[in-house]
């Protein structure tokens, strides 16, 4: 997975320096952790790639499911506008996918999905 | 086979077009006259005079009048959402089973107007939503025969492909306002309360109707032009706390006729002690790529720039998207129509009652209020 998401980081950027999709403004992302211990570490990831995109770290982020063992789900918000609604989850999918990002920019938007 | 008349209260370029199109063509059900308020507090008198003459049909323009009538059984209502509370409770009042537009009203005294109503007069009442997608209907079984377990929180995206995206200045970022005196505008509406209504609709139909406990807005993104003129939201996200703990999130907007391949993204994600499942209208479909052009976005239509209605001419209307098709297709419209007619022969009251319909529409409400302050907002609002 790291590699995957190394390399989703790096194409996506290259379409937001492209400016195939405006200024980015909101990210939708749900993927599915190996395990219940890497939770918090694959959201800190995707948020990071999130910030990233976006240029700036959020000015707020509300996390909910610490504890729940199963899943965590963050709003992000960003005081320029953007948001990004990050899930992760633990458990097995079924029909869906490992990684399912949507990014939306004010001229366009970006999907992948494994 | 009991024959309906159905009056329909709500103008042209308002969902009352498609609503029209759908009662009509239901067999039990038979279109009877428009009719628009006394007065016209809506100041379009002339779009309920021109949907009249489109339909063939009598344009009463006093309501009261037209409600008098014998042969009016059901009343479709689309007006202006400033007016949703008094229009429907009118019909109410006057013994109408009302199918209501979404979402049920913008202020939380016109959603107590309403439910006070419709449960004072016990007529049958509806707000329209997509829930009766069988991709919808496949997400409500999958929970309630725990497929994924016990479901601890859920995501529902709906957003809609139209209108000419990247228009907005650079740099402009939206900040709410807890003041909402007004939602129609020509070239623009407010499409988190728009279009997340069926986001939280979804949510509802698959939780099996959990409450919302609490929400957190945001609508600060902006990708038109015309909503920063009107000042209104074009996208919008909330977080909820609903029973049981459960986490639910939440898309609703609009964001350009070329950002999707077909009507734009609608989703359900799932997560539950022992799976994670995702239900997608599009997931399941034919792509073809070949040498027909490309979709291409319309002119601007000047009587409505944002796309929200059939077009005004045909210069306006927008070429087919074509490289997609879902395996799936029907109208949910005319299976939502149907099942109130069900309702109103059966006599059992709706699940997207005016009951349901009014909780989901206040937590939009909510979710603006909780967006201009920065801040969560415990659900039900305070009452004044």
């Amino acid at each position: 997975m790291v590699a995957h998401l190394e390399a989703l980081q790096q194409v996506v950027q290259d379409a937001i320096d492209q400016e195939r999709l405006g200024e980015p403004q909101f990210i939708r992302c749900v993927v599915r952790a190996p395990d219940e211990r890497s939770l918090g570490t694959v959201l800190d990831r995707i948020a990071s790639m999130g910030a990233s995109w976006f240029g700036s770290a959020p000015a707020n982020r509300t996390r909910r499911g610490a504890g729940s063992g199963v899943y965590l789900t963050e709003m992000s918000t960003w005081d320029t506008g953007q948001s990004a609604i990050l899930t992760v989850s633990a458990t097995i999918g079924v029909g869906s996918q490992g990684i399912d990002l949507m990014l939306v920019g004010s001229r366009g938007a970006l999907y992948h999905q494994v | 086979m009991t024959k309906y008349g159905v009056l329909l209260a709500g103008a042209k370029r308002t969902h009352q077009e498609s609503h029209a199109e759908v009662f009509a063509a239901h067999p039990q059900c038979e279109l009877v006259a428009v009719a628009s308020e006394k007065g016209d507090p809506e100041g379009r008198v002339s779009q309920y005079q021109e949907l009249a003459d489109e339909l063939g049909l009598p344009h009463v323009a006093d309501l009261d009048e037209a409600l008098a009538r014998d042969d009016v059984h059901i009343v479709s209502s689309t007006p202006a959402v400033e007016r949703r509370g008094i229009v429907a409770a009118r019909c109410m009042d006057a013994g109408k089973h009302v199918y209501l537009d979404k979402p049920l009203a913008g202020a939380v005294a016109d959603l107590d107007l309403i439910v006070s109503a419709a449960e004072r007069n016990g007529v049958a009442t509806q707000m329209f939503t997509q829930n009766r997608a069988g991709w919808v209907q496949d997400a409500k079984r999958a929970v309630a025969n725990g497929a994924i377990g016990e479901l601890k929180a859920i995501h529902a995206e709906n957003l809609f492909s139209k209108g000419r995206a990247g228009s907005v200045p650079k740099g402009t970022a939206r900040k709410e306002s807890e003041n909402l005196d007004r939602y129609t505008y020509l070239e623009a509406k407010r499409e988190m309360f728009d279009v997340g209504i069926y986001s939280l609709g979804f949510i509802h139909e698959v939780t099996g109707g959990l409450g919302f406990e609490s929400v957190m807005g945001h609508t600060g993104n902006y990708f038109f032009a015309e909503h920063v003129g009107a000042g209104v939201e074009d996208f919008g996200v909330m977080m909820a706390s609903l029973e049981g703990g459960v986490t639910a999130t939440a898309l609703g907007g609009r964001f350009g006729w070329t950002s999707h391949p077909m009507s734009g993204p609608q989703k359900v994600v799932v997560v539950g002690t022992e799976g994670t499942m995702t239900f997608d209208p599009f997931a399941l479909r034919v792509e073809v790529y070949n040498n027909e052009p490309d979709f291409a976005q319309p002119p601007v239509d000047p009587y409505d720039p944002m796309g929200m209605w059939g077009a005004s001419h045909p210069a306006y209307a927008p070429m087919p998207k074509r490289r997609w098709t879902a395996l799936r297709s029907g109208s949910v419209m005319a299976d939502d129509v149907a099942a109130f007619v069900e309702a109103i022969d059966t006599g059992v009251q709706p699940d997207m009652n005016a009951r349901t319909a009014a909780s989901l529409t206040e937590v939009i409400l909510g979710g603006f209020i909780s967006a201009a302050r920065g801040e969560e907002v415990t659900l039900p609002l305070p009452r004044e």
